[in-house]
């Protein structure tokens, strides 16, 4: 299988987490629902409910993978929203209370790659390729909100080998790692020092009505360093780099 | 009606504000926004759109959507009282009558009437080319707060001395096709982002100038270079905290116009606007740009 590597940042991101619809916390990396999105309107895909969110359909056997490269860092962003919650239609408030102040929770100087691959050949992918080597987009992609417009650039194009059966080897990867099935992490993690790590449960699948239908747990390191680890699958570039990829349909079953 | 937004199109706009307050931070007590690691001045994407929206809105006469309207009881209007005044009955309806849904779209549950569109303008949040410093100003009042009282009270507010901003967007096509956003709604955009800000006369902004401001407009499918902001300096015989007018600095553009001219063979036409009081490295850049660019279709802009 061929992997494409591309290059994703900005000045700002904000991945919103689930909890709520206004919650005020961002994901540290864009998760797989979000990578689909972004790759969508790099190929210029309908993600109208008309259209049964046509993106999804079609990426929706493709494999994600997504590396920090730059360190995380958090920025709290106040914002001035209006109030829409305790009128009828999301009508505008009365002025003395049609304002009310948040903070928002923003990433600062976000950067990223992101791996994308295809089981099968299709003109999508082709076209996908092609689009990411000239620098081109269908759309304009964003980090999560359309204000924080998304620079990206082409790495590579790698010839990808998955390797299963691995749990009693500890291997480098360089990419967030789903951990799900694994319950005592300690005991397939070398924990070394001067590296922070992160765990967190991230949005993979999500069906025509952009319901989330799967979900994954993940371990990242903050700083975007490697992860020492003992992982039941991964994949390795032809350059050496190993990586986990999301798939659609995960084998392993979801651990809680 | 003119013709739909033909190609993609990358604007890098830039203004300075003195003595003012470029867009208070809600949460922090209204203060300037401020990268605290950096020191650099941020001014959101909707502060920008803000004087957008009011230019068109209150020196064009054209009719923009996100608009606060008092109704004669000082209460705001709904939006479902506003599109009812605007006789809007349909998404396209509001696509033919708004240009601020055109240019930015607009999401809105409004019953029966829900409307989704991404907008083709996007921009991202202004930044400081330089770190500012930031002025607590302390003054008082010669209303009293209430009656009987015989004094007037204190007023507080947190000002930018001096603050160089740039902004940096994209006008994309293909959604334009979904917006309906017309070549004419690109040159009100352009105008609004120039005249609006010098516009701004409200006390908290007074003391915004337009200084620069740079459309390209592609004619490879598709295509934008990215970053413009990021293509700009500036130098200074100051520390860059105690820079106070315009004056006291230059714009180095040598690396924009550098990759302009990487780029000629996919532009199609450059607009610039500038202001004669900023000084550009190198100093004859808009005389030759041309030259500089390897690009013949320049048009410059005069607003007033």
């Amino acid at each position: 299988m061929k992997i494409l590597a591309f290059d994703i940042w900005g000045d700002w991101a904000l991945f919103k987490k689930f909890y709520t619809t206004a919650s005020p916390l961002t994901f540290h990396f864009p998760p797989i629902t979000t990578l689909k999105g972004i790759v969508g309107a790099i190929l210029g895909l309908s993600n109208n409910p008309k259209d049964n969110n046509f993106y999804l359909e079609i990426l929706g056997d493709y494999l994600f993978g997504i590396q920090i490269i730059k360190p995380i860092k958090t920025y709290r962003m106040g914002y001035n929203w209006i109030e829409t919650k305790k009128a009828k239609y999301m009508q505008i408030m009365p002025p003395e209370k049609s304002r009310y102040q948040t903070i928002i929770e923003t990433l600062k100087d976000p950067y990223y790659r992101v791996y994308v691959g295809s089981k099968e050949e299709s003109s999508f992918w082709d076209k996908l390729v092609e689009l990411i080597k000239n620098h081109k987009s269908i759309f304009t992609p964003f980090l999560g909100i359309s204000e924080h417009i998304a620079e990206f650039k082409y790495v590579g194009l790698y010839n990808v080998d998955k390797i299963e059966n691995s749990l009693k080897k500890f291997v480098s990867i360089s990419s967030v790692v789903s951990i799900d099935g694994i319950d005592d992490i300690s005991d397939f993690l070398k924990i070394e020092s001067g590296k922070v790590y992160q765990r967190d449960k991230i949005p993979v699948e999500m069906d025509n009505n952009r319901k989330v239908t799967k979900y994954s747990t993940v371990l990242y390191e903050m700083n975007g360093r490697d992860l020492i680890i003992k992982l039941k699958k991964y994949w390795q570039l032809e350059n050496g780099i190993r990586i986990y990829l999301f798939e659609n349909k995960m084998d392993i079953p979801s651990s809680r | 009606m003119s013709e739909l937004l033909k190609n993609r199109h990358e604007i890098l706009f830039l203004y300075d504000v003195k003595d003012a307050n470029p867009n208070g931070d809600p949460a922090d007590e209204n203060k300037p926004r401020i990268d605290e690691e950096t020191g650099v001045n941020i001014v959101t994407d909707v502060r920008l759109k803000r004087t957008i929206r009011d230019y068109l809105c209150d020196y064009k006469g054209l009719t923009v959507f996100v608009k606060e309207v008092r109704k004669d009881s000082g209460d705001l209007e709904t939006k479902e009282e506003r599109l009812d005044e605007l006789k809007i009955n349909s998404p396209s309806d509001l696509l033919d009558k708004c240009i601020d849904i055109r240019l930015f779209g607009a999401t809105a549950a409004i019953k029966n009437k829900t409307i989704t569109f991404t907008g083709p303008v996007q921009f991202r949040f202004g930044r400081s080319l330089h770190s500012v410093k930031i002025d607590y100003v302390k003054g008082t009042t010669v209303m009293p707060s209430k009656e009987s009282k015989k004094q007037g009270t204190f007023t507080e507010c947190y000002i930018v001395p001096y603050s160089l901003i740039a902004f940096y967007g994209i006008a994309n096509e293909n959604l334009a096709k979904i917006s309906k956003m017309t070549e004419e709604d690109h040159m009100l955009l352009l105008e609004a982002m120039w005249n609006g800000t010098k516009n701004l006369i409200s006390r908290s902004k007074v003391g915004h100038m337009p200084r620069l401001l740079i459309d390209i407009e592609f004619k490879e499918n598709n295509y934008h270079i990215g970053d413009l902001d990021k293509l700009v300096k500036i130098n200074s015989d100051y520390d860059y905290e105690e820079i106070r007018d315009i004056s006291d600095l230059s714009l180095n553009v040598g690396n924009l116009l550098d990759v302009i001219k990487n780029n000629s063979t996919k532009i199609h036409r450059i607009r610039v606007s500038f202001d004669k009081r900023l000084n550009v490295v190198p100093r004859d850049s808009w005389a030759n740009l041309s030259s500089y660019t390897g690009i013949d279709n320049i048009e410059f802009l005069a607003f007033d």
